[in-house]
């Protein structure tokens, strides 16, 4: 159903671009910062981390067809530190035992389409989906053994809501376009799935996060 | 209170008068140093201490004077205004140095007294340049700029006086364009052309030593029966120097040693030597302005400390006013207020020799056993870890496989509460005790202690008559104590499996290199197989235990010589081909085949004997 609904408006939302303003001096770029949480997907992460989440920072830049498409990259990592399970402990024990320290992190790169929902210039609320490709690269140290690292292909799905602030401050608004040339600063949260399934160990790493930002046109 | 009212006004002025008096009256010692830690309290509360020689002549005003701490100040300095002295602490310990370049200290049109006090001027074109100044007074410098350079050139600056100085190895020692000089009491050793410019008038130069020269310039006369010209001066004798010779100049001392022709024989002009009071002698070190500071003592050394006895030896300092040494000790860096040693307390006193002894010095009392151990297994290691015990100076970790009744090996560990015992064997039982250590240090520094510092009037170390501290030894002392052994605890290697368990891009093992990468389906079936037939039985696990020992070495050797990998991947062939059967097909199947291989066996066997009985037949 989820599914269903977010076919619907990745449909729907560039429809919006022909019920727009003709284009003027409109901005092209966009550069956005954004943190928040990331869950993995992996189904037993909670045991082995010790919470269902893990702290995640990215950075994009895209470039706006039209004001209401765009495509973009986007970089981000995140990392937990965890335990492993020792092998010989668990088939002993015929459970898990959890020991050591683990530090698992990963760099999702994403190129993304985006479409948003925008008809007016100075439209406040501006809803957005998109999606794209990711590479993930992972990296893990375990301790005593060394590092693991690698990469593994998936894609990534996202929507969210992006809020206009240059209203609340006019001054500001107008001196970061006159000092940086930010036209519009808008203050977004977004939810985002990602899969990527590293093939050998059919491991997910994907999964999904809730970030918010700030968002710079320029 | 009409009474107390002339005194209510000249209290009024005073203020006042001390309020409009200009700046230049209030003169300031401006002090100068390396490290911001060197500098004085009292320099830190009213802003005037430097660690720029050159910001600090900048901000001086006329009447200040600069004070100048022990260090390396690198540059070209230049004093333009009237400031009254500039000045080392200690002689031999504060240089200025041009870097191989210019002069290293340049007086430009000053045209009041300045005085230029114990420094040492080295590597540079010129030492000091004076220019149109007509009262400069130099003493106590010593003067090694080098064999091509000059260490004194006075130009347009009459009456200068130039008292107590050594000039070492430089081309020219004093070059003057005027003749109204006064050289007093200075050592012109190893001058390479001239130690004196010959414009100068004999009738200033009196008791000095020249040694080595090129020309001494005036025509000095050293008849000492010439009563109307013999001004006291020597020439062609040894000044014995202690160390001019060394590449590093922080080594270079100008001290007197006990055999110098120049000990009490200067000029009683320059007031008698600050360091014993007798009559000046010649060079950086006589007369009355003279640094009372010996030099360092160097090459500290232990020799074969014993935990009851020191032996302690160091270089002899040969400056003839060193009367003796104090030993230091103690049982904290910096601290040395011990008491404890045979030979009595903090500072010894040694005269005459290099070398003394300390022992029965204390020794510390058992620290107890620790406590909190814990061990965490890892891949062919434990991770070991407990709380400090107060008073320990080490530790001892004692591992042993379990089936040994005693520790065969222990670790040492200093300070830390946690160490990794590596090398070990996965899935083998190892007992782990961890005890305590601890052993009394002493530190122990030396100094020189001039004859007026070992009489009643004493000495502090690096300030008056008794050298800075040596660089600082330390040894252990007194008995090891070692605590009792904590309880054991058991625990085996195990390799550590992260979650989730993702392949490395770098293969390490051998299918890993002969199929190329590690998501390789041979490679996953027989880790397939590992997981399921081997880690879950003891002959499996130590069998992947030696694979985890020696399969990335194997797996090294075949990446580099990767034309045998076609060969490896066709042996590895049908362990991949049992791994894929015993892993992927059902019970059903396994035993529809091992049946059908059964009949298979039992048709070839008949049908050979069939073929024999045939033959028979």
């Amino acid at each position: 159903m989820k599914k269903i609904f977010f076919l619907i408006l990745l449909v729907v939302l560039p429809i919006s671009a022909f019920g727009a303003d003709p284009s003027e001096d409109r901005p092209c770029w966009s550069f956005e910062a954004k943190g928040g949480s990331f869950a993995p997907a992996l189904p037993e992460w909670r045991q082995y981390y010790g919470k269902r989440s893990m702290p995640e920072y990215a950075v994009s830049l895209a470039y706006k067809f039209l004001r209401q498409v765009e495509i973009g990259v986007e970089g981000g990592a995140s990392t937990a530190k965890g335990s492993g399970y020792e092998l010989i402990h668990s088939q002993n024990a015929g459970q898990p035992v959890y020991g050591g320290n683990v530090t698992y992190t990963i760099y999702p790169v994403n190129v993304f389409v985006l479409f948003r929902g925008i008809v007016n210039e100075n439209q406040w609320l501006v809803p957005y989906v998109g999606g794209g490709f990711t590479r993930m690269y992972y990296e893990e140290k375990i301790e005593g053994q060394g590092t693991t690292h690698g990469r593994t292909d998936g894609y990534n799905y996202r929507g969210g809501l992006q809020l206009l602030l240059d209203g609340m401050d006019r001054d500001a608004a107008n001196n970061l376009y006159l000092d940086y040339g930010v036209y519009h600063t808008y203050f977004f949260v977004e939810a985002e799935k990602t899969h990527a399934v590293e093939k050998s160990s059919s491991a997910d790493l994907g999964g999904t996060a809730y970030l918010m930002g700030l968002l710079f046109e320029f | 209170m009409k009474k107390d009212r002339p005194l209510f006004m000249l209290a009024v002025a005073v203020v006042l008068f001390t309020a409009i008096l200009p700046k230049s009256v209030l003169a300031t010692t401006r002090v100068v140093v390396t490290n911001a830690s060197q500098c004085p309290a009292d320099a830190v509360t009213n802003g005037t201490c430097y660690t720029s020689l050159a910001v600090a002549i900048t901000a001086a005003l006329a009447g200040d004077s600069i004070e100048i701490k022990p260090g390396i100040y690198h540059g070209n300095f230049t004093i333009n205004q009237n400031i009254t002295q500039i000045s080392g602490d200690e002689t031999g310990r504060t240089f200025l140095t041009g870097d191989g370049a210019g002069t290293a200290l340049t007086i430009g049109s000053v045209p009041g007294t300045i005085s230029i006090r114990r420094l040492t001027f080295s590597n540079a074109q010129t030492g000091i340049l004076a220019q149109n100044s007509p009262a400069i007074t130099m003493t106590n410098n010593a003067f090694q700029v080098g064999s091509n350079n000059t260490a004194i050139q006075l130009a347009n600056s009459p009456n200068a006086n130039i008292t107590n100085n050594t000039f070492y190895l430089d081309a020219n020692g004093i070059i003057s364009d005027q003749s109204t000089v006064t050289i007093v009491n200075n050592i012109f050793s190893n001058q390479q052309t001239t130690a004196i410019d010959a414009r100068i008038a004999v009738t200033g130069i009196s008791n000095n030593l020249f040694f080595t020269y090129g020309s001494i310039g005036p025509a000095i006369s050293f008849v000492t029966t010439d009563t109307a010209n013999y001004k006291g001066n020597l020439r062609d004798q040894d000044p014995k120097l202690v160390n001019i010779t060394s590449t590093d100049q922080t080594l270079w001392d100008y001290h007197l040693q006990a055999t110098s022709p120049c000990i009490d024989t200067g000029n009683a002009s320059a007031g008698n030597d600050s360091v014993d009071g007798s009559a000046p002698d010649l060079g950086a070190y006589g007369g009355s302005f003279a640094d009372t500071i010996p030099f360092q003592v160097s090459n500290v050394v232990l020799t074969s400390p014993t935990t009851s006895v020191l032996s302690i030896t160091w270089n002899a300092n040969n400056a003839y006013t060193v009367a003796g040494y104090h030993v230091y000790y103690g049982s904290a860096s910096g601290v040395y207020n011990g008491t404890g040693a045979s030979e009595g307390p903090s500072p010894l006193l040694v005269t005459g020799a290099t070398t003394t002894t300390l022992s029965n010095l204390p020794s510390a009392g058992p620290p107890s056993t620790p406590t909190g151990l814990s061990v965490s297994p890892l891949n062919e290691s434990l991770a070991i870890s407990w709380t400090a015990v107060p008073g320990a100076t080490g530790y001892k970790v004692y591992y042993a496989p379990a089936s040994l009744a005693t520790p065969t090996a222990f670790i040492e560990v200093d300070g830390a509460t946690s160490c990794l015992v590596t090398n070990l064997t996965n899935s083998r039982l190892y007992n782990v005790q961890v005890s305590a250590i601890s052993q009394e240090a002493t530190y122990i520094a030396v100094t020189a202690v001039d004859k007026t510092g070992l009489s009643a009037g004493g000495s502090t170390p690096g300030v008056s008559h008794e050298s800075a501290y040596s660089a600082e030894v330390t040894a252990g002392t007194g008995t090891v104590q070692e605590s009792p052994l904590s309880p054991v605890l058991q625990e085996y290697p195990d390799p550590l499996i992260p979650y989730p368990n993702l392949p490395t891009r770098q293969g390490c093992f051998i299918a890993t290199a002969a199929f190329g990468y590690y998501s390789d389906p041979n490679v996953q079936a027989l880790r397939d197989f590992r997981d399921r037939f081997l880690v879950t039985n003891g002959p499996g696990r130590a069998f992947v235990g030696w694979y985890y020992t020696h399969g990335p070495a194997a797996a090294a050797w075949l990446n580099d010589h990767p034309g045998y990998k076609p060969v490896v991947r066709l042996v590895l062939l049908p362990a991949v081909g049992m791994s894929l059967f015993l892993t992927k097909t059902s019970l059903a199947v396994k035993i529809s085949t091992l049946l059908l291989a059964a009949c298979l066996v039992v048709l070839l066997v008949q049908r050979k004997q069939l073929s024999r009985q045939g033959g028979s037949r």
